[in-house]
């Protein structure tokens, strides 16, 4: 991989600019992106920015020499989950177009606190001396991660494979249709459906 | 006050603090937006600010160094973190999707018939 | 064969020495599988899965019960990542019985309502909850909280709107699924810190790493965030007071037995993971103070929001008329209280008796949980009774209850009564219980002591309202015909609030035993030895 070259930041400076470029690069469309979903009120162009927010992050996993995640965050992230919000969005709204009427003042008031929480982080962030353990460059240790995910880590491996049938059973089970119960109800005697009527 | 970073050679602050972005981004996507599928979008956004924090960190501050020492406990966390934010969505999705089949609509302002 | 899978290097495969401790959570999961596949074999399914997950529910009980206290089940399984101890086997049983009681209370209530059909996903979701929520108590590493936690989470979102038609069942499962979802991305990003700043998911090994050295202003901070992250994501789920704006809607929305589920499970749960959590955290720091953290500020906070929550749930209870919802901020103020006797697990050893990690302050809230289960189930078995006489969640129907049907009125004193923590019930027991605990702690604790017995003024005004119309309102509403199975239960659980009361001493004896958590602090690892643990065995 050249990314994996490139993320050899003490070889040479060469290296060291073309990692920062694409650092920079995957950084500003990842960040860049992230703030148009927070300010634009569209709720299709909001879509298409987390896209963009997903693949920088994706391109910044390469950076991190953590290959297999940047392709399971392209393939699961920006492929699956959001398709699935993009459906969400084509199933939910009456116009593709369907602007969110937010209120001024709680936009003033969210971006001021956003902005406080920003500088409080940064604050946090640079002046912490971190750990330097780092992580080995070179070849992707692509069977060790496999290793530890049915070796360290075989519980959550399988404890996530029960939630995934839980959630499947769920999400098919709210998505299927069906018919009102009110007008089923009214059949059948019992104050229920007097108040599902009320409420229908 | 960013004496710490430097600019040229990237580091695992660089990485924290566009996480940091990330995550700020998310929460003012939640408080603004009045969709659901807009604040469910502003979660997935702090998710990946959850996901870099946790990447950058096992390849800048506990890697473990090359060979048997290598440590991966930040990847799997996020490979983790991945699935449970697509599980997420689709609950959620399907939720929404009742709640438009009941309500016609998922503006959250509407969600009033429960007084709070 | 095994010479074939070292070949290909499989590492790890677990021995019967580390499954067998969880087998209830392994019978949970094969009663899903079952409840599943209930369908191809019956045509009327609903019963059938119904009897299936209370067959499956109590084989668990019963495994679980047969569990023993010995040295190769207690402590660290599954490479840390799972631990086991009195502690967790006592939150498993008593959750399992809650389970097949909320199961028992589904035949009485929505078994004739529910379409023809969705059984299985039902009690599918209503087990998988239940596997999350029995994980929840013995988790030790941070992905294992996270995903409990969401175990636990996603299948309540469902159940919370599983009547699908039903306007104010949507509604109620789409604030919670945004609340949710919200507060645990928070938790995750928080806990993201937490492995930055330490290097290791495992929470005992954090603690000690906590206790190694210090990390800096800077680091201070983004402990903070971390931890507010923890606070915000367990908060959510014990409905602590910032963040408990979804547990009235979502339990007044909710079919009646998914509330009792919720109102119990979902925050004993939380209530025991953060327990665990905090526990574990502040042996590995020995519970001393610690310039990387403040143990005392942490003990402090979680005792405000206690107190904070209890008042605001009680309150919140003075003005409500739907039963489901005055349940609802009662189970709030409950927590409150619970939550006021978690502040004490962090403050020092003297509130961990002996050496082996007994803890008095665990054992009163696992009282307070084996208390609460019944008399929440109790309260709702005949609110859910009643509504499916009358239609109604109003407690002004309730007037006359008295002489339509005496036994379900008798029965509903009993619970309100306990509720309120007065002596001929269990409830006066658990509430003595947690008070005097915290009251023997002396210091600020004294005032939590007041804060809680001002609530029990004021919680005295909702509850006797509801006794008050069941006896002295007239009412010329015919006579109810309850159903005699859940009439059985409410009596059942009327029955145990008495004979918990004047049996104390076994019970304060079997939660004494149990309040014993497993500590890494015993065997006195150090951090690095710990993450060898964890990681040095791969090979």
């Amino acid at each position: 991989m050249s990314f994996s070259v490139l993320a050899q930041s003490d070889i040479s400076d060469a290296a060291n600019t073309a990692t920062a470029v694409l650092f920079y690069l995957f950084a500003i469309m990842a960040g860049g992106s992230a703030i148009c979903v927070a300010v634009s009120r569209n709720i299709v162009r909001t879509a298409v920015a987390l896209l963009f927010t997903l693949t920088g992050v994706a391109g910044l996993y390469f950076l991190l020499n953590a290959e297999f995640l940047a392709a399971v965050q392209l393939v699961v992230y920006a492929g699956g989950t959001l398709i699935l919000i993009i459906f969400g969005v084509m199933l939910t709204s009456k116009s593709p177009f369907s602007r969110f009427e937010a209120k001024l003042g709680e936009v003033v008031i969210a971006m001021s606190l956003a902005c406080v929480l920003l500088f409080a982080l940064v604050m946090g962030i640079v002046r912490t001396t971190f750990a330097t353990d780092e992580f080995p460059t070179g070849n992707y240790p692509i069977d060790r991660l496999g290793q530890v995910l049915l070796g360290d880590y075989l519980v959550p491996f399988e404890v996530v494979s029960v939630l995934l049938l839980a959630v499947m059973i769920g999400a098919a089970y709210l998505a299927k249709g069906r018919r009102r119960e009110g007008e089923e109800g009214a059949a059948r005697s019992g104050s229920l459906s007097r108040q599902a009527r009320e409420w229908s | 006050m960013l004496a710490g970073i430097q600019f040229g050679i990237i580091g695992l602050q660089h990485y924290l603090v566009l996480a940091a972005l990330l995550f700020v981004c998310g929460l003012a996507t939640i408080l603004v937006k009045r969709n659901a599928i807009g604040i469910l979008m502003g979660v997935e956004l702090v998710l990946n600010a959850a996901n870099v924090n946790l990447v950058a960190f096992n390849r800048f501050a506990h890697g473990g160094g090359a060979g048997p020492a290598l440590k991966l406990d930040g990847q799997v966390f996020a490979i983790f973190v991945i699935v449970l934010a697509a599980a997420e969505a689709a609950v959620a999705l399907a939720i929404f999707l009742n709640f438009y089949n009941n309500f016609s609509t998922i503006d959250v302002e509407r969600a009033q018939n429960l007084r709070g | 064969m095994t010479h074939l899978l070292a070949a290909i290097g499989l590492p790890y495969i677990p021995g019967w020495d580390e499954l067998r401790p969880f087998a209830a959570d392994l019978w949970l999961i094969v009663t899903i599988v079952a409840v599943l596949i209930t369908p191809f074999f019956i045509t009327r399914s609903n019963i059938a899965c119904a009897l299936v997950a209370l067959a499956g529910v109590t084989l668990a009980f019963l495994s679980q019960l047969l569990v023993r206290n010995s040295p190769h089940v207690i402590g660290e399984h599954f490479r840390g990542l799972l631990v086991m101890d009195q502690f967790a086997m006592l939150w498993k049983l008593l959750l399992l019985l809650f389970v097949a009681g909320v199961i028992l209370m589904w035949f009485t209530t929505t078994a004739s309502n529910m379409h023809e059909g969705d059984g299985p996903e039902f009690f599918a979701l209503l087990l998988s909850a239940t596997l999350g929520m029995s994980l929840m108590a013995s988790t030790s590493n941070l992905l294992m909280l996270v995903l409990s936690v969401e175990m636990a989470s996603l299948p309540s979102y469902v159940l919370a709107g599983f009547r699908k038609t039903h306007r104010i069942g949507a509604e109620a499962s789409l604030k919670y699924v945004l609340f949710g979802a919200v507060t645990s991305a928070v938790m995750i990003y928080g806990l993201s810190f937490l492995y930055g700043l330490y290097g290791t998911l495992q929470v005992g090994a954090i603690g000690h790493a906590m206790a190694a050295g210090a990390i800096g202003v800077g680091g201070n901070a983004l402990l903070a965030v971390a931890l507010l992250g923890l606070i915000v994501g367990i908060g959510f789920k014990v409905s602590a007071v910032p963040f408990h704006f979804w547990c009235p809607d979502v339990f007044e929305g909710a079919s009646i037995e998914v509330t009792t589920f919720l109102s119990v499970a979902s925050k004993g749960a939380a209530l025991v993971l953060l327990i665990r959590v905090l526990t574990t955290i502040a042996a590995g720091l020995g519970f001393a103070p610690h310039a990387g953290m403040s143990l005392a500020a942490l003990a402090g906070v979680i005792g405000v929001m206690g107190a904070v929550t209890c008042t605001v749930g009680n309150l919140g209870a003075l003005v409500q008329t739907n039963i489901k919802r005055l349940l609802a901020y009662s189970s709030i103020a409950h927590a409150g209280y619970m939550l006021c006797a978690v502040s004490l697990l962090v403050r020092h050893k003297a509130t961990i008796v002996g050496e082996d990690g007994n803890s008095i302050a665990a054992q009163a809230i696992l009282l307070y949980l084996a208390v609460y289960l019944f008399m929440n189930l109790g309260a709702f078995t005949v609110a859910a009774l009643i509504y499916r006489q009358t239609g109604s969640e109003d407690i002004t129907h309730y007037a006359g209850l008295s002489r339509r049907s005496p036994l379900a009125a008798a029965c509903m004193t009993v619970f309100m009564f306990s509720l309120i923590g007065l002596p001929p019930f269990a409830g006066f027991v658990a509430k003595f219980n947690l008070m005097w605990v915290l009251g023997t702690n002396g210091g600020w604790w004294w005032a939590l002591v007041a804060v809680i017995g001002l609530n029990t003024i004021f919680s005295l005004y909702y509850y006797v309202r509801v006794v008050k119309i069941m006896y002295l309102t007239p009412s010329d509403a015919p006579a109810l015909n309850v159903n005699p199975l859940g009439l059985g239960l409410a009596v059942a659980c009327a029955a145990a609030l008495v004979l918990l009361f004047i049996g104390l001493a076994p019970l304060s004896r079997v939660t004494t035993n149990y309040g014993k958590l497993y500590l890494t602090s015993q065997t006195q690892q150090q951090p690095a030895q710990s993450t060898a643990m964890i990681t040095g065995e791969r090979r």
